[in-house]
């Protein structure tokens, strides 16, 4: 399952509802009656733990986490952040 | 306290039809008023009430008439400044025939016409019929702790304190209105003037109706009034204004012919209630509480604390998740409205308990949060509303002191809280900025419905069009919200009025007494910032109440929900089990409910979310209401009443 699978499943599972019919991936999932705030705050930590990445207080305040789409390009920034640092590194 | 009903419908005019039409629809009300009965019938219309007899027990019967005769009047409620009102009507130069309340709202009625609602201080709704114009009206109290329910359909207007009354006319039936459904499950009540059926209304708090042949009007005799002067004194001397006035309150609603007793929960408001009473009751006070053996839900060891201070005679009833299984019909069935938590069902069976100990009537701590900023939702408020103002430190600080409680507030999440506050702290719905958290959550239940709109039209539209809303502060606004949909919507109605009515037990809110009102307006914010919760009120009664009534954070009310119907699995469970069941509730999105009640029943009980157990209760209680009420299905109705209908007074005017 690559990296958009993923996530999708998790919101899939966790908010009980399938993309693709009335939500879509660019939906904003607060309006849609998707996420709360307790589902949010699981959202995040799960962003976290499956993926290694660090959310950190900036990324908070300037990222919105609304949809989708939103949600998989701030992960897929984050790692190529992190591979870009490692390629540093190396 | 009472029950009343009646129709305006031309068609029903000779005959037995009017007579058993009206004695089947108090039928089916008579859990409300179990020691009389009676009704009035003239050329087309019919009202009766059946009787809780509280003040002035030998001679309030109803429907009472003036002496002319021209006027009468059913009376569901009490006016706790009758005595009052009589003095100055008989100023006035009116006389008086018996020594209830009643008679004082119908004399009060002819001195000043619909002028008088704002002089009363009461919990009521009545229906008085002019027999000289044709007029009736209907009238209920500022807060709507008593209920009154129409619907007009052509050829026939219907009213009743309780929905189910209307099952008994004929050709009605009763039909869930998906539109309604969509705002009850996102806001968590019907709107004021709003129910679950469609076609039937309430009459909104603080407003009267005038039925005249086809002509309808209705008024709002008094907008809900959440601001005040600033108190001038000083801090002791608002502490010491709080308290005369509380006091005051109390005193008011002691005034009964008969015992009362105290719903101790063992939180701040009411242990106040009770320390009230113990100082100016001239009975022992009788303190009745819910002990659950689910500890995470039990507060006994705080009701005994109080209990055993203020030296009241206390007993309580332990609850568990079989009784709240057991009980849960009955319990929907007498709410009429589907419900978001289980907690109402306990109170249903506290009201039993209270009526076997001898008492018909109780007073309660409802409102005090309203009032006196209790909730936590009010420091959130305060919260998002300066968070562009505050620094980070602050924000944390502030976030942290919000829900101690709830893990996800907790310092591991702070920075993810953060965010999300942030993203809520710029107005999105206009004018429920307070709410827009809960009512983000509430969004998820709407989802339970099959044909979907915006589930806060209504409701924006509501306060677009009050006078004077925009107005308010953000506070203020909240307090407002909460005044129109919570209280009256669920806990005065669902969680009290209804629960208590269901076994003939009456209930007194001495927080929700206009003065009470006004008072808290006029303090709070003024000596603290609001981040500490009720410290006025706390400051009144330091030194009268135990300590930990005063340290003691304020917990909320709740019950074992979802939990408890996979655990004891009862027969109605199929309703939302089966497929066949569930497609019956053609309003219902099926897929979405599926998901919901697959997940509930297959995913260990503590990694259900808040949002998931509400939508099931939601969805299980509907499913109720949907059986007993359009189905008409008499088998989940629960246990009938043991009240039976005694019909004392016939007045029958027709073709006179």
């Amino acid at each position: 399952m690559n990296r958009t699978e993923k996530i999708r499943q998790f919101i899939e599972d966790r908010f009980l509802v399938e993309f693709g019919g009335d939500v879509t991936s660019g939906s904003d999932l607060f309006k849609a009656g998707v996420m709360d705030s307790f589902g949010y705050i699981q959202l995040m930590s799960f962003l976290e733990d499956e993926f290694g990445i660090a959310i950190s207080d900036e990324d908070m305040l300037t990222s919105v986490f609304v949809s989708l789409d939103a949600i998989d390009g701030f992960v897929a920034g984050k790692l190529s952040e992190r591979q870009g640092d490692a390629a540093c590194a190396g | 306290m009472c029950g009343i009903a009646g129709f305006v419908a031309p068609s029903l005019q000779g005959g037995a039809a009017a007579p058993e039409t009206i004695t089947a629809m108090l039928s089916h009300i008579r859990h409300r008023g179990p020691d009389e009965a009676g009704y009035y019938l003239d050329d087309g219309i019919a009202m009766g009430m059946v009787r809780l007899a509280i003040v002035d027990l030998a001679s309030g019967q109803q429907p009472m008439p003036d002496a002319s005769e021209r006027y009468w009047i059913c009376f569901n409620g009490e006016l706790y400044n009758h005595l009052e009102l009589r003095a100055e009507l008989e100023r006035l130069g009116r006389t008086f025939r018996t020594h209830s309340d009643t008679e004082v709202v119908l004399q009060s009625w002819i001195q000043w016409g619909p002028a008088c609602l704002p002089r009363f201080n009461g919990a009521f709704a009545f229906a008085i019929r002019d027999a000289e114009s044709g007029e009736l009206f209907l009238a209920r109290d500022r807060y709507g702790k008593r209920p009154l329910f129409y619907t007009d359909r052509p050829g026939a207007f219907l009213f009743a304190s309780e929905m189910k009354a209307f099952r008994a006319f004929p050709g009605f039936r009763f039909e869930l209105d998906p539109r309604e459904l969509e705002t009850i499950y996102s806001v968590w009540t019907p709107l004021p003037d709003r129910t679950p059926f469609r076609g039937v209304r309430q009459l909104p708090m603080g407003s009267v109706l005038t039925v005249r042949g086809e002509h309808r009007a209705l008024h709002t005799y008094e907008e809900l009034g959440v601001t005040a002067e600033p108190f001038g004194g000083s801090e002791d001397e608002a502490a010491a204004f709080v308290r005369e006035t509380l006091r005051r309150s109390v005193e008011l609603r002691l005034r009964s012919d008969v015992e009362v007793g105290v719903y101790l929960s063992g939180g701040l408001d009411s242990s106040i209630v009770t320390r009230l009473a113990t100082e100016l009751s001239p009975y022992e006070v009788r303190t009745f509480s819910v002990e659950f053996e689910d500890r995470t839900f039990d507060e006994s060891s705080s009701q005994q604390i109080v209990a055993s201070h203020l030296g009241t005679r206390h007993s309580s009833i332990a609850v568990s998740g079989t009784d709240i299984a057991e009980a849960f019909p009955s319990a929907v069935y007498h709410a009429e409205v589907p419900a978001f938590r289980t907690a109402f069902v306990p109170m249903y069976l506290l009201s039993r308990h209270v009526r076997t100990a001898g008492i018909k009537t109780i007073l309660s701590g409802e409102g005090a949060d309203e009032a006196f900023l209790g909730y936590s939702l009010f420091r959130e408020t305060l919260l998002r509303a300066s968070w562009n103002e505050l620094s980070d430190e602050e924000r944390k600080a502030k976030l942290a002191d919000l829900h101690p409680e709830l893990a996800h507030f907790g310092p591991a999440h702070q920075k993810h809280m953060a965010g999300l506050f942030r993203q809520f702290s710029v107005e999105q719905l206009p004018g429920l900025f307070s709410h827009e958290l809960r009512y983000q959550n509430g969004r998820f239940a709407a989802r339970l419905v099959r044909d979907r709109a915006e589930p806060f039209a209504d409701l924006l539209e509501l306060v677009r069009t009050t006078p004077d809303y925009a107005a308010l502060s953000a506070v203020q606004k909240a307090q407002w919200l909460e005044y129109k949909t919570l209280l009256p919507g669920y806990l005065l109605s669902t969680q009290g009025e209804r629960m208590g009515l269901a076994h003939g037990v009456e209930n007194r809110c001495p927080f929700l007494d206009p003065a009470v009102v006004r008072a808290a307006a006029s303090v709070n914010l003024r000596f603290d910032d609001g981040f500490t919760e009720k410290e006025i009120l706390k400051k009144a009664f330091r030194g009268e109440l135990p300590e930990v009534s005063i340290t003691r954070r304020k917990q909320p009310y709740k019950a074992p929900g979802s939990a408890v119907f996979k655990a004891q699995r009862p027969d109605y469970l199929e309703l939302l089990l089966s497929d066949t069941e569930l497609k019956q509730l053609d309003c219902v999105d099926p897929v979405f409910a599926r998901k919901l009640v697959d997940k509930v029943m297959s995913t260990p009980d503590a990694e259900i979310s808040t949002k998931e157990d509400q939508a099931f209760v939601y969805l299980l209680s509907t499913a109720v209401l949907h059986r007993q009420f359009v189905r008409n299905r008499e088998d989940v109705m629960g246990t009938p009443s043991d009240a039976e209908l005694k019909l004392h007074t016939i007045v029958d005017r027709r073709g006179a």
